[in-house]
């Protein structure tokens, strides 16, 4: 059984927000609007943060995308009370949303700040409602939600490598966001096959696994050239 | 006195609860319910005459759903046979098909949009029809054999050694 990872080239990413975008369509992400947006209650699955680097006049900018990490000791996963997020043999952190009651303290605990709450029955405006894709559940008031790192269509491509009787190929599987990126910066596969784009990525110097120090454990990692400063750390955006 | 004036009061209000009891477990559990079908459609018939399940459920074994069939399916068959008396019923399968619409069948079974289940592996599991859809084979009218719930999956699940993974089924 493949254990997913993935692996985001900082160094490509434009800040376009395809991934974003990609996202919110493939998943059934509600848009909070900007009165709930402004409180903090919009619901972001993935989110570009802007790193501003040096000081004036050399000046860059790095876009960092931040989702959920799924987490080999996930905080989230321990403070449930009712098992409602839990890690799967594949090694996804999953939200079992009938499951949830809304405490909430995932969100507390998750250090990357990935975790949604819906505080409102989600609902699009015509004819948004036509993109609602069936194969992820629309979640409702009063619950959590996250990145599932697409976990529907991993389970599509496991059934089409079934039916096949074969293995799931490396590059196979991609999420809504590696699939979007434009630069090719986001890269999904089982990171326990050493054949695979992860695996190899994995051992490139340009590894940063974000907040590792946590002891998480995160199995999202990034590349990137030079030393993560403080300003660089998902979260710490400007 | 006091006691004999608030007995027909008591009566009332447990009859009131006795009856929102009744209409609330008769509208959260519809297992045996039998919907008025477009066209008297009976799945004995057409078993009794050898027709497969996948003649109209044509997807049973390929895809996630097993197919409602088309109103072409029926007039296959029906365009060919002479009723031995007339019946409406089959004439509003042509009055469905020269109008170029299809049969509004009433579904029986439907899961929780947070769920997803798969006919496919199912059928390569090799369970019977009969065990989710009961003695519908043998029946005139389609009625709803029971209102699935998770440990009745769960149950099976665990009796096969099938996935147990909540994301297995949930969505």
């Amino acid at each position: 059984m493949p254990k997913w990872g993935m692996a985001i080239d900082v160094d490509r990413c434009n800040g376009c927000n395809a991934c974003v975008v990609a996202c919110r369509t493939e998943n059934n992400v509600p848009t909070a609007g900007p009165d709930q947006a402004k409180i903090g209650r919009a619901i972001e699955w993935l989110r570009v943060e802007r790193h501003i680097e040096g000081e004036f006049p050399n000046v860059r900018v790095r876009f960092v995308p931040v989702m959920c990490v799924h987490c080999d000791e996930a905080p989230c996963v321990k403070v449930c009370p009712v098992s409602a997020t839990y890690e799967t043999p594949d090694g996804l952190n999953a939200q079992i949303h009938p499951r949830c009651i809304g405490t909430r303290a995932c969100g507390q605990a998750c250090p990357y700040t990935v975790r949604s709450f819906n505080w409102s029955e989600p609902s699009w405006e015509a004819p948004l409602e036509q993109t609602i894709n069936p194969d992820v559940a629309v979640r409702w008031k009063g619950i959590m939600e996250k990145c599932t790192f697409c976990v529907q269509r991993i389970r599509r491509t496991n059934d089409q490598a079934r039916t096949e009787e074969r293995e799931i190929r490396d590059g196979e599987v991609q999420p809504a966001c590696a699939q979007a990126c434009p630069a090719q910066a986001i890269v999904f596969g089982d990171r326990e096959d050493p054949e695979s784009t992860v695996s190899k990525l994995s051992e490139s110097p340009r590894v940063d696994r974000p907040l590792e120090e946590l002891g998480t454990g995160p199995r999202v990692f990034y590349l990137r050239e030079g030393d993560w400063g403080d300003s660089g750390r998902p979260g710490s955006s400007d | 006195m006091l006691q004999l004036r608030s007995t027909p009061s008591v009566l009332i209000l447990g009859a009131a609860v006795l009856f929102i009891g009744v209409a609330i477990s008769a509208c959260s559990s519809d297992a045996g319910a039998s919907p008025d079908q477009p066209i008297a459609f009976s799945h004995r018939l057409h078993v009794e005459n050898e027709i497969d399940c996948s003649y109209c459920h044509e997807y049973y074994d390929r895809y996630a759903v097993a197919g409602i069939p088309r109103v072409s399916v029926c007039v296959d068959c029906h365009e060919f046979m002479e009723p031995v008396e007339p019946n409406p019923d089959l004439d509003r399968i042509f009055e469905f098909a020269d109008a170029g619409k299809e049969i509004p069948w009433v579904r029986l079974y439907e899961l929780p949009q947070y769920t997803h289940f798969n006919h496919k592996w199912h059928i390569q599991a090799e369970v019977e029809c009969q065990v989710c859809h009961g003695d519908i084979g043998i029946s005139d009218r389609a009625t709803r054999h029971m209102v699935y719930k998770m440990d009745w999956c769960l149950s099976c699940h665990e009796s096969q050694q099938a996935s147990v993974d909540c994301v297995t089924c949930h969505k």
